[in-house]
């Protein structure tokens, strides 16, 4: 445990501080913020990722999944006495990365999120704003099916090159 | 028996190096220091088998010492540090490992193997035990509600650490095996199943994207979509692997 907080550690405080990095970075940086989070919840945490082939190159924002990812924990999933799942889905859309982070909540969370949820979800909108300008889509919210979700769009820069392992 | 000595400038540091060896057969720690000098002075004037070295010591450090001993009289050194920059120059001087602080229990086991291993080869004994080989596990048992099942290992795309026991997955599905990762690694066909990670073993032919990662980790990618972390320590266990399958 204390391991993996000196990782999770090391990876944010080690990184080059660009404004954006790989994909792969910032998948690499959420799982090592996910396994501490996994050790403190155990069963009751259940986490799902899908990327889509030929997205591991390209850039996103530094540490733009893991307020995301906490924010679904700490106002979602770990409110909750049975587990619930949480849903990191990548994919490509012709030229947009297409990210959404969905969680159950506990059962009868009421209609309004406590402020601290409001201002995570904030701060990334506004984090997008200054990068992307209008060239992103985010919204948060209740879906249809009751869970929680965040959906970001952003240009797809670059074309990621071919580094799929030949099988 | 093997004859070691423990360097670290922090008392809290050494300490938890020697109650991590004390549960261990065959070691005897022969020494300690708190200091690079006498370090060098006392390594040479009685050298133990294998060190455990802080690399991050004020004057003199720990890297600095190896140099400073006359290659003969090096002994097997696990070096500890806080930060990795250091690499190179430890693995010219012949160090076997190194453990990042705060020290991983299971890494701390893999190393000190490592140099029981380099331990026997020096003294001219056998390599590692020649024990018959118990059969590579082909099917695991699961508990799925109240019954019992079968999974396939061919069916199997990764297994994950969950606590002390680990997760299948398998054709979309996830099953609960009681059995630690670790004790799990050393029983699946190493031509199939590879760890990659102390919390993630995957069968190698699942493997569709590997990048490197600037720390020199890698993240994969598997055929169902799954990103996987891989850390440096198996990553060339798992680039041999994927070697041999592109072969085969």
């Amino acid at each position: 445990m204390i391991a993996q907080l000196g990782d999770f550690l090391r990876a944010t405080l080690d990184a080059a501080h660009g404004h954006e990095h790989a994909l792969a970075d910032e998948l690499a940086l959420t799982q090592g913020y996910l396994e501490i989070e996994k050790a403190r919840l155990g069963n009751r945490l259940a986490v799902r990722m899908k990327v889509d082939p030929g997205l591991l190159n390209a850039p996103v924002p530094f540490l733009i999944l893991q307020p995301l990812v906490e924010n679904a924990i700490r106002h979602g999933l770990a409110l909750r006495d049975t587990r619930g799942a949480l849903d990191l889905v990548i994919t490509r859309e012709s030229a947009r990365l297409q990210i959404s982070v969905a969680n159950d909540l506990p059962a009868g969370a009421a209609e309004l999120e406590p402020s601290g949820a409001r201002i995570g979800i904030a701060n990334v909108g506004t984090r997008l704003e200054r990068l992307y300008g209008a060239d992103h889509a985010f919204a948060a919210g209740r879906g249809a099916d009751g869970r929680f979700q965040v959906s970001i769009a952003l240009p797809l820069t670059q074309a990621a090159p071919p580094d799929r392992m030949a099988a | 028996m093997m004859r070691v000595a423990v360097i670290d400038d922090e008392p809290l540091a050494r300490s938890g190096v020697l109650a991590r060896l004390r549960g261990c057969a065959g070691i005897e720690v022969v020494a300690q220091y708190a200091d690079g000098g006498s370090a060098l002075r006392g390594l040479g004037a009685d050298p133990p088998d294998l060190v455990f070295l802080d690399v991050d010591m004020p004057v003199m450090h720990g890297i600095d010492v190896l140099a400073a001993l006359a290659p003969a009289l090096r002994p097997l050194a696990i070096l500890l540090t806080a930060h990795e920059q250091f690499a190179v120059r430890a693995f010219a001087l012949n160090a076997l490992d190194y453990l990042l602080k705060p020290i991983d229990d299971e890494r701390f086991a893999e190393a000190l193997a490592r140099a029981r291993n380099a331990h026997r080869l020096r003294h001219g004994g056998p390599g590692l035990a020649t024990c018959a080989p118990a059969p590579f596990l082909r099917t695991f048992m699961v508990r799925v509600g109240s019954r019992s099942v079968l999974v396939d290992a061919g069916d199997v795309a990764w297994i994950e650490a969950d606590g002390d026991y680990a997760t299948l997955h398998a054709g979309g599905r996830q099953y609960l095996v009681r059995e630690p990762l670790q004790r799990l690694a050393g029983r699946l066909d190493p031509a199939s199943f590879v760890r990659v990670h102390r919390s993630a073993i995957v069968r190698v032919d699942q493997v569709a994207e590997l990048r490197a990662l600037p720390n020199r980790d890698a993240l994969l990618c598997l055929r169902d979509g799954t990103p996987v972390r891989a850390s440096r320590t198996y990553i060339d266990t798992l680039t041999a692997a994927l070697g041999h399958a592109r072969e085969a």
